[in-house]
This record gives C-alpha cells, structure tokens and sequence, in this order.
C-alpha cells in the first residue's frame, strides 16, 4: 500500500534549504554570469592573446582542484541525505570530507596563484591575466565562504539538531556549496580549456 | 494504568517504526546511494575527459565540446546534487535558465 502511495504520489516540490539564501545564490549567479559574458566578448576581441595566455596555463592542478569540487559535492550530497535518514554522525563525517575536499582545492589554488604572483603577472599585465586573476580569485573567496558554511553547520551538528524533520541548516548550506561548484564547471571549461 | 514490559516494548517499537518511515520518507527526495555513486564516478570521468581532449586538437572544436559538456554536467548538478529537480518550478526554470543562457553565449562566442 505505502510503496502504491508513493509511487502515484511524487514527493511535494518544495525550496531545499532556505530561500533567502537561494536569493543570495541567484544574485552571485548573475554577478558569475556577468563576467564570464564580459570575458566571452573580451576574448572575441582579442583571440589570439587569450589562446597565448591559455596556453601557458598548467591543466593538472585545475582538473585535479575540479574533482574536487565534485567530490565535495557528492560528499554533501551524502551529507544531507545521512542526515535525513537520521544518521547524524555519518552526516557529520560526510561534511567532513566536503571540507577536506575543499581544503584540498584550496590550497591547491593558492599554489597555482602563489606561482603566477612569482611569475611577475599582475591584474594590469594584460586583458587575459586581469580576467584569469579577478575570475579565479572571485570564485576563491566563495570557497572560502563555502567553507565557513560547512564548518558552521558541522560544528551546530553536534548537538544532533538536524533530524528527518529539521534539515533546512543542511541544505542551505550544501545548497551554497553547489553553486560554487557549478560555478566552477563553467570557469574551468572557458577559462583553462576554451581557447 | 500500569504498562507490563512488554507492552512498553511493542509501544517504543511502534514510534521507532512510524520514525522510521518518516525517515524514509524524507529520503525518497534525494538520490539512492548508488545512484549518487554514479553520478559522481559520471562527473569526474567527463572531468577527466575534457582535460584529456585539451591536450591536443583543434581549439575551436575543442572549445565548443568543452563548453557543451560544462553545461552537460551543470545539467546534473543542478537537477541531482541541487536537487532542484523537486524544487518549485520558477526556482528550478531560473537556475537551469542561467545555466542555459551563459552556456549558449559562451558557445556562441567561439563560433
């Protein structure tokens, strides 16, 4: 009968997590969007100085830092639904693990960053490296934050607060951390690999 | 009225089970555990590829099949790891729509 119901049944649409945070999330989006179309018209211009910059781009570290954007994603993913089954200290592991994959992404980035400052290449050195520094810097401090949003909802996991009935902390956050990863998706592939 | 232990029993049992499936309930929104397996194996694989397919060959192609398969794997992490999929349908067209307009520009771009 409970498997009849379900089935006929699909689950209520509903905001995952809180919607003034998906406010916040539309407002980035649009401010990510903004720039990656001024970049795209930039480029337009002056193709052949953005390939020449592209070029000299190093792809393992940013492929290594996209997977783990995405293994952090999946291990909030697993995060929220741990906690929606009320398994409170694997929700709390898989949260753990989305902010070492973070970590790993961050400093990794900062490495690659750290490298180009060595290099002499600043935000006026030409068009492509204002782009890459503002555009990767950008989306570094929204890890960042990302971070912070994930470490908050951990530690407040400790008191078993986020139950079947009462997830809408989780989901926030892990809702934040997907749109820095999808924002990513899209600044890896224009950025490091469109040319 | 006094409960003799077993009645104590089959009552905690009873809230255990009607936890349970409210539980249960809750996590018929997500994806099953090896569906979020896949997905992530899916993710990192087309990841991988597109850092393969840029060591060689021609830019323009390869910046078009990169920027398609972005939006592709976007695509899923909206619907899967967003979850957006169950969310009501202006939040979802909105996000998918932002996806949508940035990925067509940025393709269009390197026409």
């Amino acid at each position: 009968m409970k498997a009849l119901v379900q089935s006929s049944a699909p689950p209520e649409r509903r905001v995952p997590g809180d919607l003034a945070m998906w406010c916040f999330i539309l407002a980035e989006l649009a401010v990510f969007g903004v720039f990656f179309l001024v970049y795209a018209v930039f480029r337009w211009r002056e193709p052949a100085l953005f390939a020449a910059g592209q070029r000299s781009l190093d792809l393992t570290l940013p492929t290594l830092n996209t997977l783990f954007l995405l293994a952090g994603s999946a291990a909030m993913l697993a995060a929220v639904s741990r906690f929606a089954e009320g398994r409170q200290p694997a929700g709390r592991r898989a949260l753990a693990l989305t902010m070492l994959c973070g970590g790993g992404f961050l400093a990794l980035k900062l490495y690659e960053l750290v490298g180009k400052f060595a290099r002499g290449i600043t935000l006026s050195t030409n068009d492509f490296w204002m782009f890459y520094l503002s555009l990767t810097v950008f989306h570094f401090l929204h890890v960042v934050l990302g971070m912070v949003i994930v470490a908050a909802v951990w530690r407040l996991a400790r008191d078993g607060r986020y139950t079947p009935d009462a997830m809408d902390g989780v989901e926030t956050a892990a809702a934040y951390w997907h749109m820095v990863d999808l924002v990513w998706l899209v600044l890896f592939a224009l950025v490091y690999v469109a040319r | 009225m006094d409960l003799r232990p077993g009645d104590k029993r089959k009552a905690l049992f009873r809230i255990k089970e009607a936890l349970a499936a409210r539980g249960h309930d809750a996590v018929m929104t997500y994806p099953a555990p090896g569906t979020q397996r896949a997905l992530w194996l899916l993710l990192s694989l087309l990841t991988v590829l597109a850092a393969w397919l840029a060591e060689d060959g021609h830019p323009r192609r390869l910046a078009l099949i990169v920027l398609a398969l972005a939006w592709f794997k976007g695509v899923l992490l909206v619907e899967y790891y967003m979850g957006l999929r169950h969310a009501p349908r202006w939040l979802h067209a909105l996000v998918q729509g932002w996806l949508a307009v940035v990925s067509s520009a940025l393709l269009l771009s390197f026409f």
